[in-house]
């Protein structure tokens, strides 16, 4: 549900949050990004970090330098001047993803749940193919990036291709590196091994995080991807992942990427709340 | 240059952190009891880095050393400063003082041992510890592998060199800058940012039951169990849907330094230095910048009870203290 006004809020005593949602809506994060923007080519005294989320964003400040009443000011300019765009230039990736991989099946087995892609194809009501078929038949907004370095959240472009699964029932101790997976809406790519607890549908022959890569995509802190960025996945098999990954091992595989305007009416966007 | 012995329990390369990459999942890192280390800086004449999460120079590296501190030897004469919990330090098997500036030689070996009250204690070496800036910072991000000596805890046989000093031995700090690790530990916190989600009872019941923390707990997180918190009834059903099904989910949003999850209702997660920048279960609360520090001396099995003070309240407490520790500081 969007809120009728943004809600202020204090996280502690260093940062202050508006929040749109409680939900994810598309238009809105659109609307939060373009804030951030705003906000962040003007810092006020005293702003330590812009945070821009999914639903919210936040202004990390330092306490000896300004304070929470000029914050909000500063904040609440913004969030009433900027204006929703429309059209925002964006990147757009290529992503190789051999679906329903073997390690993703072992994870199934070993956390002792379905297969991930066929639970989520029934948990949609379509067969396994066609899940591949959505999830690689729209576009994804990168709505927030978080949670660790190199994740973020994936938003479909087209709400009409949506997939949606509930995330495992325990989290798993363990996911290897450039898993692809989804939970309620969202679909991320884990960056490197760690925990988590999304489905695990598929796995990319590309690394998202790369720190100290001389490849000019990854800026100093080593992670490809930025909010307003869009992925496209496409289905390859075993062979083509692997003569991905060595070329990428050998540095001779380049990104797909190209930068084009993005306009939100070309999508459908419209949520079926 | 300092010749790491024995490595300790986890011992790592921290300075006063990493601000500004939350928006790219990065957390602040550094020191987990940000005062302890910035004194042991001021004591050996180092650049002393700054509060939680504000702007400046992070200031000097130094080590952070958890409950089984390390072994090293010198083998260049130093001036060093041992800060935080209580720890039975011996330089060549002789006792050493904590919250002082000591002359260490050429040859001689500090052997740190048990942490026996709080869980870390700081050391600081006049120069500070010569590892590379990675965004801006030399702190370790342990999860990751980010940062500090090769993103890791250190090892035994690892050479520490250190930026040169000409600073002298025989500062010590006032009682009242020294690390906080009483018996009945009291955090204060401000309420929310989704405190409004817990019904009365369980608002009541955060801050006036004792909460005891649990062996699973380090720099990302701090899990205190207690009292089982439960929730507002009449939750729309949407979010059963776009959150998850568990009265505590909420979705993903962003999490600050100090903010309280409670995920189903069941624990308390203090979120540390390596937390994760967002997600989805509802906070209750979020501890004060002040009291992040005493957080880095809490030992499992430890009883603490938070307090809910204002922003106001909360920003005033860390001036005072700030404002104690720069008169201290300016004086010597």
């Amino acid at each position: 549900m969007l809120f009728e006004q943004p809600l202020y809020r204090m996280l502690g005593d260093s940062y202050l949050s508006v929040e749109f949602a409680d939900t994810v809506h598309l238009r809105e994060n659109f609307r939060i990004q373009a804030i951030a923007r705003a906000l962040a080519a003007e810092p006020a005294q005293g702003v330590v970090e812009i945070v821009p989320h999914l639903r919210n964003l936040a202004v990390v400040f330092d306490r000896a330098k300004t304070t929470p009443d000029k914050m909000r000011d500063f904040v609440a300019e913004a969030v009433e001047h900027v204006e929703t765009p429309m059209q925002v230039e964006s990147r757009l990736f290529r992503i190789p993803v051999w679906y329903d991989d073997p390690w993703s099946q072992a994870l199934a087995a070993r956390y002792d749940v379905p297969n991930n892609l066929e639970f989520l194809a029934e948990a949609n009501g379509v067969s396994r193919d066609e899940a591949i078929e959505r999830h690689s038949g729209t576009d994804f907004w990168i709505a927030a990036v978080g949670f660790v370095p190199g994740c973020y959240w994936g938003i479909p472009l087209d709400f009409e291709l949506t997939l949606s699964a509930p995330k495992y029932p325990i989290p798993r101790d363990f996911t290897p590196s450039r898993i692809l997976a989804l939970a309620g809406l969202v679909t991320t790519i884990y960056p490197y091994a760690g925990p988590g607890g999304y489905q695990c549908i598929g796995r990319t022959a590309i690394e998202m995080y790369s720190p100290g890569s001389s490849n000019p995509l990854f800026p100093e802190d080593g992670i490809l991807v930025r909010m307003g960025d869009r992925h496209r996945h496409y289905s390859v098999d075993p062979l083509e992942y692997e003569d991905i990954r060595s070329r990428l091992a050998a540095g001779q595989y380049e990104y797909e990427v190209s930068t084009e305007t993005v306009d939100l009416d070309d999508y459908h966007t419209a949520r079926q709340d | 240059m300092m010749i790491v012995e024995k490595a300790g329990a986890q011992t790592t390369v921290q300075d006063s952190g990493r601000p500004g990459y939350l928006g790219r999942g990065i957390p602040p890192a550094g020191a987990q009891d940000n005062l302890a280390l910035r004194v042991a800086n001021h004591l050996v004449g180092n650049d002393a880095g700054q509060p939680f999460l504000t702007l400046g120079d992070p200031g000097a590296a130094g080590l952070e050393c958890l409950l089984l501190g390390p072994t090293l030897r010198f083998a260049r004469d130093a001036v060093i400063a041992l800060t935080g919990g209580e720890c039975a330090a011996k330089l060549d098997g002789q006792p050493l003082p904590m919250y002082k500036g000591i002359q260490v030689k050429a040859g001689q070996t500090l052997a740190i041992g048990i942490v026996k009250t709080g869980v870390r204690v700081y050391l600081a070496v006049a120069g500070g510890i010569d590892v590379p800036v990675y965004l801006g910072s030399r702190a370790t991000q342990i999860g990751v592998g980010l940062g500090g000596l090769e993103g890791r805890t250190l090892q035994a046989g690892d050479e520490l060199t250190c930026f040169s000093s000409d600073i002298r031995a025989g500062r010590s700090a006032p009682e009242e800058l020294r690390a906080y690790v009483p018996a009945e530990p009291v955090i204060r916190v401000v309420m929310g940012p989704q405190d409004e989600m817990f019904d009365s009872k369980s608002r009541a019941a955060f801050v006036e039951q004792p909460w005891d923390l649990l062996p699973m707990s380090n720099r990302m997180g701090l899990r205190f169990t207690g009292p089982t918190l439960t929730f507002e009834p009449g939750r729309p059903a949407y979010l059963d849907r776009d959150a998850g099904a568990n009265p505590s989910n909420i979705v993903d949003d962003i999490i600050p330094l100090g903010g309280i999850q409670t995920p189903d209702g069941a624990a308390l997660i203090v979120m540390g230095v390596e937390h994760p920048t967002a997600g989805g279960y509802a906070k209750i609360a979020t501890v004060i910048s002040t009291d992040l520090s005493k957080l880095g001396q809490f030992r499992p099995g430890m009883t603490g009870r938070f307090q809910a003070v204002s922003v106001d309240e909360a920003i005033a407490a860390e001036a005072e203290i700030e404002a104690r520790l720069r008169r201290w500081a300016e004086a010597l």
